[in-house]
């Protein structure tokens, strides 16, 4: 090996994981990358939408300075102002990177790429590779990722989880302890620095549009462990999504953007409720404003007073043969749905949680307030403010995977944490404590099933953060976790075996969701305004005098500690969200 | 109430023998077989009432994307997430890929994927990840034709349907010719094509494929796959005489 070449281990790789690798080798850090699975297999792979940037290839005079403000407001000015304009400076060299290692972005006639519209953009910003462009990013990076190993500055562990961090006396970071999902090994891996790039946490609640394995349970272990959790209220959720074979999936919004339609069933027709409400501006507004519109809709128009009208997104107008290129992603996405045909007949749509906008608490640098702990990704709190635009996921993913990597490998050296100097006693503890975290799960008796409470925790978290919050009803919430987490230590552990048993990272996971969804609660209590996602029709206008500021929770052991000073630094003028 | 019953062949470790257990699982609305594989999963029980360890099984996304819970379903491989269970009359039954080695139930060990995509050199050699400045310009025809073969998700279902795939050969399954076909039509993979190539004329490349074509109808992204061998044969033939006239 190199002489003293910093250790890094980046936790999760998916786009922002094998991003933050990719970077931290070059700038000669030699990465451990974990990861439940193979790198192809992860979360970003949903991502079909495609990537924003002002590429300007439509020659309609977009800049970055434009998809920063339109980022900015969509995010109701809850993101640091400085941090989202590096972030769209950089997307048009992200787009050429990826273009570079392979991405089949769609092409214009003179070979240019293709930019789609999306929903929130006033210009042509998407690019888009085919009907799935997350898998394509997903495929791209991962052979960066091999080529990497194959000069050996990259170790991919796929099948190992991430349970905890390696904290020495001084506070730091100083590794990991995971846990080969096979043998069932409980391993310390000591490092410079730890990135956390493991997703966000929508699948805590029942209606999510993601994948199962989103449950935000990194961000828990470090949020148990000292760090810092930024906005964790923020929970994005959007009006498109499609019940397709027992799961909610996200349905593309470009098709929106592309000249498809939503409409409510009123008497038998279509009421085009968007473009009643927001007249031109119908295909600006952000998916929070767009599912609060859509949903008070359904119920006015439902016949009788408990029920409710149907909601269908509409692209049956568009020219099939132009549709096939136009919304591939979209008519991807209704693929699974064998009986629909969505070139021909309106497909009914439900709302979904997508995606989190909180998550760890981190600075410019994506340094997490422990020091050698940085996230990226879904796992990081930093770019989307308090509602994302879509394209803009697997931007922050990657832009903010590549700044951790980079800062977590150039900083390593100067910080006096080498991997080489965590004493064996400190690793020992951290394993033994896992090991007795172990040993209580199962221990655990009683009669309780803890999928069922998964489950009811999920719907619980529906009931009380989603699109309309309600300070009574968040505050029996709370009570209500606290009840759901005593039931759980009564569940016991469904699978004894000593290989390959998946009861046992889930009952350590379901653990933390508690810890999780009380923060989620308390700091929606906490945060007395609307703002984004963050509804409470109580209080229906943004307070910025009083609330522009970042959420900032603890943990402690009498239950989450709120901090409210961190002012959001915004030298833009903030507008009215109104669209 | 209707009901489904699922038939899971089971194995606790790739040491010990299989078992074959009957589950029956309360039907819902356009239910999934991943979806009743959890609902089995929740509350295991049998058939005729007796308490099981829970079916080990992967899976992800649930959208067909992440290509984990590929399985044999009704002998056909399949993605559990967008196998409807009412598309089957009788009982369904469900057994773990036979190609890849055995971890447990319906998980299998699919790390030769990667090994196979390591070995063939599927990436683009970058000489960095700065802003080059310039975004290689890709003919819209070329990308539209290629656009298919991007979209492989290394599920293994093309591998488990291959009956070249098997103990006695090198060759890890067709998705590796999707993969290829992708960055040999790029314009920066163009330069990376011939040892490419060369790499698959050799063991484990095009010509251990027999033309059998199982791989395209199990395709769950629905990839060409047996254009892309005819395609990648007979280019890797025309490369063998590139090398031998121009080294």
């Amino acid at each position: 090996m190199h002489k003293a070449s910093p250790k890094i281990i980046v936790v999760g790789a998916g786009a922002a994981g094998m991003s933050a690798a990719l970077a931290a080798v070059e700038e000669g850090a030699s990465v451990t990358l974990l990861s439940l699975a193979e790198p192809f297999r992860a979360s970003s792979a949903r991502l079909r939408e495609g990537i924003a940037a002002a590429l300007d290839t439509a020659g309609e005079g977009d800049t970055a300075a434009m998809h920063a403000a339109e980022t900015l407001r969509c995010g109701d000015y809850l993101a640091h102002e400085k941090r989202v304009k590096g972030m769209c400076d950089a997307a048009p060299g992200i787009v050429e990177l990826l273009a570079r290692m392979g991405v089949g972005f769609d092409r214009t006639a003179e070979g240019a790429i293709r930019l789609g519209k999306c929903g929130g953009a006033t210009k042509r910003r998407l690019a888009r590779a085919g009907r799935s462009t997350g898998v394509q990013v997903l495929t791209a990076l991962a052979g960066q990722i091999l080529h990497a190993q194959s000069a050996e500055r990259v170790h991919v562990m796929p099948g190992w989880e991430f349970i905890s961090l390696i904290i020495d006396d001084s506070g730091a970071c100083r590794g990991v302890v995971a846990q080969n999902l096979r043998n069932m090994e409980i391993r310390p891996l000591a490092a410079d620095a730890v990135i956390i790039c493991a997703g966000g946490y929508p699948a805590l609640l029942a209606k999510h549009a993601a994948s199962v394995e989103s449950d935000g349970a990194a961000i828990a272990a470090c949020y148990a462990q000292g760090a810092a959790v930024a906005n964790p209220e923020f929970v994005q959720f959007s009006p498109y999504a499609i019940d397709a074979a027992g799961k909610l999936r996200a349905l593309p919004e470009s098709s929106l953007a592309e000249g498809g339609s939503v409409w409510v069933e009123r008497d038998g027709r279509p009421w085009h409720v968007l473009e009643e409400f927001f007249h031109e501006s119908s295909g600006l507004v952000p998916r929070d404003i767009a599912t609060r519109a859509l949903w008070k809709a359904v119920r006015d128009a439902a016949l009788t007073p408990d029920s409710r009208a149907n909601a269908f997104v509409d692209i049956t107008q568009l020219d099939p043969d132009a549709a096939a290129q136009l919304v591939a992603p979209f008519l991807d996405a209704c693929d699974a749905l064998a009986e629909l045909d969505a070139l021909r007949e309106p497909v009914r749509i439900e709302p979904a949680v997508f995606a989190t906008m909180g998550g760890l608490w981190v600075d410019a640098r994506h340094a997490s307030n422990i020091p050698g702990l940085f996230a990226a990704g879904g796992s990081a709190c930093q770019y989307h403010g308090a509602c994302i635009m879509a394209g803009n996921e697997l931007l922050a993913s990657i832009y903010g995977g590549m700044v951790a990597g980079r800062y977590a490998a150039c900083t390593a050296e100067r910080s006096g944490r080498a991997a080489d100097s965590v004493s064996s006693d400190l690793m020992n503890a951290a394993k033994g404590r896992e090991e007795d975290v172990v040993a209580h799960i199962a221990a655990q008796e009683g009669s309780e099933n803890a999928h069922l409470i998964g489950r009811e925790l999920g719907e619980l978290l529906v009931e009380s953060v989603w699109l309309e919050k309600d300070n009574a009803v968040l505050k029996k919430a709370l009570e209500k976790i606290d009840e759901l987490g005593s039931r759980f230590s009564k569940a016991q552990l469904p699978d004894r075996a000593e290989w390959a048993n998946a009861e046992l990272p889930f009952m350590r996971r379901m653990r933390r969701r508690f810890d999780l969804a009380r923060l989620i609660v308390a700091a929606s209590l906490g945060r007395d305004e609307s703002r984004g996602a963050h509804f409470k029709p109580a209080l229906p206008l943004r307070d910025d005098a009083k609330w522009h500021c970042i959420t900032r929770g603890t943990w402690s052991a009498s239950g989450p500690v709120l901090d409210f000073s961190e002012r959001v630094e915004i030298e833009a003028e903030l507008q009215k969200r109104e669209y | 109430m209707e009901t489904a019953l699922i038939k899971v062949k089971r194995q606790d470790d790739p040491e010990d023998l299989p078992y074959w257990e009957l589950f029956e699982v309360q039907l819902e609305p356009g239910m999934s077989v991943a979806r009743a594989i959890e609902v089995v999963r929740e509350n295991p029980m049998t058939a005729d009432g007796n308490r099981t360890a829970p079916v080990a099984h992967e899976c992800s996304c649930m959208e067909g994307l992440c290509g984990a819970c590929a399985m044999l379903i009704n002998g056909k491989a399949r993605l559990a997430c967008s196998t409807l269970v009412d598309e089957f009359d009788g009982p369904i039954t469900l057994e773990p890929l036979a190609k890849f080695p055995l971890v447990r139930d319906l998980c299998v060990d699919r790390s030769r994927i990667m090994e196979a995509l390591a070995r063939s050199e599927c990436w683009i050699p970058l000489d960095g990840l700065h802003v080059a400045g310039c975004i290689p310009v890709y003919s819209q025809r070329e990308q539209m034709k290629t656009s298919v073969f991007s979209d492989c998700i290394s599920c293994g279902c093309c591998s488990e349907a291959c009956p070249q795939v098997n103990g006695r050969s090198a060759f890890a399954g067709a998705f590796i010719f999707s993969h290829i076909m992708a960055l040999n039509a790029h314009p920066l993979g163009l330069q990376s094509r011939d040892p490419r190539l060369a790499l698959l004329g050799g063991r484990g490349g095009v010509a251990d494929c027999a033309g059998a074509e199982n791989c395209e109808s199990v395709c769950p992204r629905g990839i060409p796959l047996a254009a892309a061998v005819a395609r990648l044969q007979w280019e890797v033939a025309l490369n063998s005489i590139r090398r031998y006239f121009w080294g």
